[in-house]
């Protein structure tokens, strides 16, 4: 042992110190900072008996990792729908109000039973004309409330399309983005460089991907990561496979949206073979292509089955029933029970029986609406003022059992105003499984994002204990230098 | 080992735990101050179905409860305008029968009263209510019966008239009338006079009234009759009885063709009666009907307000429990950040 040995180990020590420091503050530093994981600098004991820096070494829980990809993924997906959800709630009204007071409800059914207590005021007056146009207006209202709940729900579906681009394209970038990282992680770990910062990047990455698309990942030699999607289409393996998708910018009932590829593979819609389970990209694939069509189906069916209940038949038991206050653009006859796309869009009051478009009032009592040059489709044809029998059988009608499309999910047989608030019922229902999927799913999330930050997260105390331990070991280090100067210029003054 | 908690898990905690007590602060301070779930789809879900088929049953009974006191207003209108006919006709068939016991009642005097009769009849049956013509059947637009005596003549009075030159050869109080036998006047009477008043009579010359009357839905599944029209039969004898003594030329006409009349008048006048009666009786029956319908209107509507509020309604003492324990628990959670935001080493060193 000499002075010399003594005083390299400590020269070599302040060293190590400086390193440890470096690695203290880059914890403090990434105290804030989600996804950072706390680094550790590995000293061991070199040849010459001084302390030195091996390398860095990163905190991980691979398993709290993957879950909390999977639950960043659900939660994105179950988040979209649930938005949707309540936009359409709220853009419609649907459940605003009291039932003890449903004159603030806009839903098609509230604005259906608003008809219904118009045309039974009518039946008690079918002279008075204000009333008569109490029951117009009521009527418009109801068709209003179909096209626009139409407009809205292919609006939200156009909406969904957007936002599926941009998460597309956002996927891409991400996956670009990965490359670079893995590269640099894959060349250091075989160069044996720090790559905990990298490999923190890399995390973070992974994690805005699983937001996007559900992903399991699997790390090769070399720390080499590759990336599937949920559904096994790979996403990453050396490079990055392209995601495509082909925006739709409008849409009506009848238009299906494109589905998205990933590296030629279909991954949403009908025919996709390796169908993603999780990620925004899910939730809104099946916003766009399940809920918002089914919904619109309903609505459809809503103004087909209105068009029958108010169709009128021929008095002389000739021809065929023909649409009467309720009618399309383009109408020939009533549709048969089954949906007609877009109907809800297209569905109209009969100009007709609006005096502000040349028709006649009366003619909601009297009948004729259809037709009001062919006498066969009047129901009273001496046009007594006291008519009531079109009004109790249209009021009647509400409640009579109709045919409907059993497709829209809402069975094969109901009467107008069951089926309407039946849709009501199913679209709250969806909802609020929705929203609570969400918020189960926000739960879930945060406490894997707690657990894993717990893991591998930085504690400013625990970093700052240390820091006062190396700054003690720092001075000792240098007093230690101090001292062996010391010794060595007592050595030279004594010769 | 000691398992450490990161720095960030540690204020993010407070922080959502703050962000999610908030949230519901709202939810519960609304269900407080309206006593309702705060959002009734997300609360309800597929119940909000229930929920609003309620109040769309409620609705349909207040609109039913609404046309009904519509139908009240008019059968109770029907009902005085028959009282009043029936008292009148009371009246004037007490006449009648003095005039034919010879009590030395002046024949011009009588046809005063039958034409006055004839004339309170006629503005009765063309009662209107809000511009609704009671008894038009469902020709409710138009007054049924038009004025007897107008001039020109009426449509009515014409075909009086005409049966009666017909017959006779004669017009009403000619000077060569007191020919005329009780058997002639017997057969004019019961054979093309009565004819006038013969449901197609009436309806050709007298009535714009339709048979049909109007029907209104009084209740969930029931439709009724709501009117009475000008065509019943007891009407039509009455304004037999009146006219046969108020435009036959009473005064011009022999003793006894004179007394046949009234004797036929009598007794048209008194099956007209017994017939308001049973009109009447028919009018109390609709009433009956429409106050019984209202009457279980309004147990459904008590009984829809209940399950209404079983569904919406949350529980006031728990809403406001849940409140005061939200605040606290809001209050605690600033309280806690702010102690942590000052517990870090680095202020002691």
């Amino acid at each position: 042992m000499s002075l010399t040995n003594a005083g390299a180990i400590a020269n070599q020590s302040l060293g190590t110190i400086a390193a440890q420091i470096n690695v203290v503050s880059r914890n403090i530093a990434g105290v804030n900072v989600s996804g950072y994981a706390t680094k550790t600098a590995l000293v061991s004991t070199s040849s010459n008996g001084a302390a030195q820096i091996d390398g860095v070494a990163r905190a991980t829980n691979a398993a709290l990792f993957q879950n909390s990809l999977q639950a960043s993924a659900t939660q994105a997906a179950a988040a979209a729908l649930s938005s949707g959800f309540d936009q359409i709630d709220q853009a419609l009204g649907l459940s605003s109000g009291s039932a003890t007071d449903t004159s603030t409800n806009r839903s098609p059914a509230a604005l259906l039973s608003a008809l219904k207590s118009a045309l039974q005021s009518y039946s008690a007056s079918p002279s008075d004309t204000t009333v008569a146009q109490t029951v117009l207006s009521s009527a418009k209202a109801v068709a209003q409330a179909l096209n626009t709940a139409d407009a809205t729900v292919q609006q939200l579906r156009a909406q969904a399309d957007g936002e599926i681009a941009s998460s597309v394209a956002n996927i891409n970038s991400i996956l670009t983005q990965f490359q670079q990282v893995n590269s640099e992680i894959v060349a250091g770990t075989q160069t044996g460089r720090d790559v905990t910062s990298a490999l923190d990047q890399r995390d973070a990455l992974l994690k805005s991907l699983s937001s996007e698309i559900g992903v399991t990942t699997v790390t090769r030699a070399n720390n080499d990561m590759v990336i599937y999607a949920d559904g096994g289409a790979t996403l990453f393996e050396t490079s990055p496979r392209a995601v495509t998708f082909q925006a739709t910018s409008s849409y009506t009932a009848s238009t299906t949206g494109n589905a998205v590829y990933v590296d030629g593979v279909p991954v949403t819609g009908a025919s996709a073979s390796m169908a993603i389970q999780s990620g925004k990209l899910q939730g809104l694939t099946q916003l766009r292509d399940v809920v918002a069509p089914q919904y619109q189906n309903q609505l459809d069916e809503t103004a087909r089955g209105l068009i029958a209940a108010f169709a009128e038949t021929d008095q002389s038991g000739l021809g065929t029933a023909a649409p009467g206050l309720f009618t399309y653009a383009g109408a020939t006859s009533v549709p048969g029970a089954s949906v007609v796309p877009g109907l809800a869009g297209q569905i109209i009051v009969n100009p007709n029986a609006d005096p502000s478009q040349g028709g006649d009032l009366d003619r909601l009592r009297d009948g004729g609406i259809s037709d009001p040059t062919n006498s066969a489709y009047s129901y009273n044809t001496t046009g007594a003022a006291g008519f009531t029998d079109r009004i109790n059988q249209l009021v009647a009608s509400f409640t009579t059992s109709q045919s409907f499309d059993p497709s829209a999910g809402l069975g094969s047989s109901a009467s107008l105003m069951d089926y309407t608030t039946s849709s009501l019922g199913w679209f709250e229902a969806q909802r609020q499984q929705a929203t609570e999927t969400e918020s189960y799913q926000s739960t879930l999330l945060s406490q894997t994002t707690d657990a894993l930050s717990n893991a591998t997260g930085v504690n400013l105390d625990e970093q700052m204990s240390k820091m006062l331990d190396l700054e003690n070991s720092y001075q000792a280090s240098a007093k230690l230098i101090a001292a062996i100067d010391a010794m060595y210029t007592a050595l030279f003054q004594a010769l | 080992m000691v398992s450490i908690t990161s720095t960030q898990s540690l204020t993010n905690a407070l922080r959502r735990s703050v962000l999610d007590v908030q949230t519901q602060l709202s939810k519960a301070q609304s269900e407080v101050s309206t006593g309702r779930i705060a959002d009734l789809g997300l609360g309800l879900g597929a119940a909000i179905q229930q929920d609003y088929s309620y109040g769309f049953h409620a609705d349909d009974l207040a609109a039913l409860a609404a046309s009904n006191n519509i139908v009240t207003a008019r059968l109770s209108a029907t009902d005085t305008a028959l009282g009043s006919l029936a008292s009148t006709a009371q009246e004037f068939l007490q006449t009648l029968i003095s005039a034919q016991s010879g009590a030395g009642s002046d024949p011009g005097a009588i046809r005063g009263y039958a034409e006055t009769g004839l004339k309170s009849l006629i503005s009765a049956l063309d009662t209107s209510v809000d511009g609704v013509h009671l008894f038009g059947g469902v020709n409710t637009g138009v007054a049924p019966l038009a004025d007897y005596f107008s001039n020109p003549p009426s449509a009515a009075k014409q075909a009086v008239d005409q049966a009666f030159f017909s017959t006779f050869g004669t017009a009403q109080g000619d000077s060569g009338n007191t020919s005329i036998t009780d058997q002639q006047m017997q057969t004019f009477l019961s054979g093309s006079f009565a004819d006038l008043f013969s449901a197609t009579g009436w309806g050709s010359d007298w009535s714009s009234a339709t048979d049909e009357t109007t029907t209104n839905r009084i209740s969930l599944s029931q439709t009724s009759d709501t009117s009475v029209s000008a065509n019943e039969a007891a009407l039509r004898q009455l304004a037999q009885a009146y006219t046969m003594v108020a435009d036959l030329g009473a005064e011009s006409l022999s003793d006894s063709a004179y007394q046949q009349i009234l004797k036929t008048a009598s007794a048209t006048m008194s099956d007209a009666i017994s017939g308001l009666t049973t009109l009447r009786a028919k009018v109390g029956v609709m009433q009956n009907g429409v106050s019984d319908a209202n009457e279980a209107l309004s147990a459904q509507r008590d009984m829809i307000a209940t399950q209404i509020g079983s569904l919406e309604n949350v529980d006031p003492f728990e809403a406001s429990t849940r409140l005061n324990n939200l605040t606290t628990q809001l209050e605690t959670s600033y309280t806690l950040t702010g102690k942590i935001q000052q517990l870090t080493l680095s202020k002691y060193i």
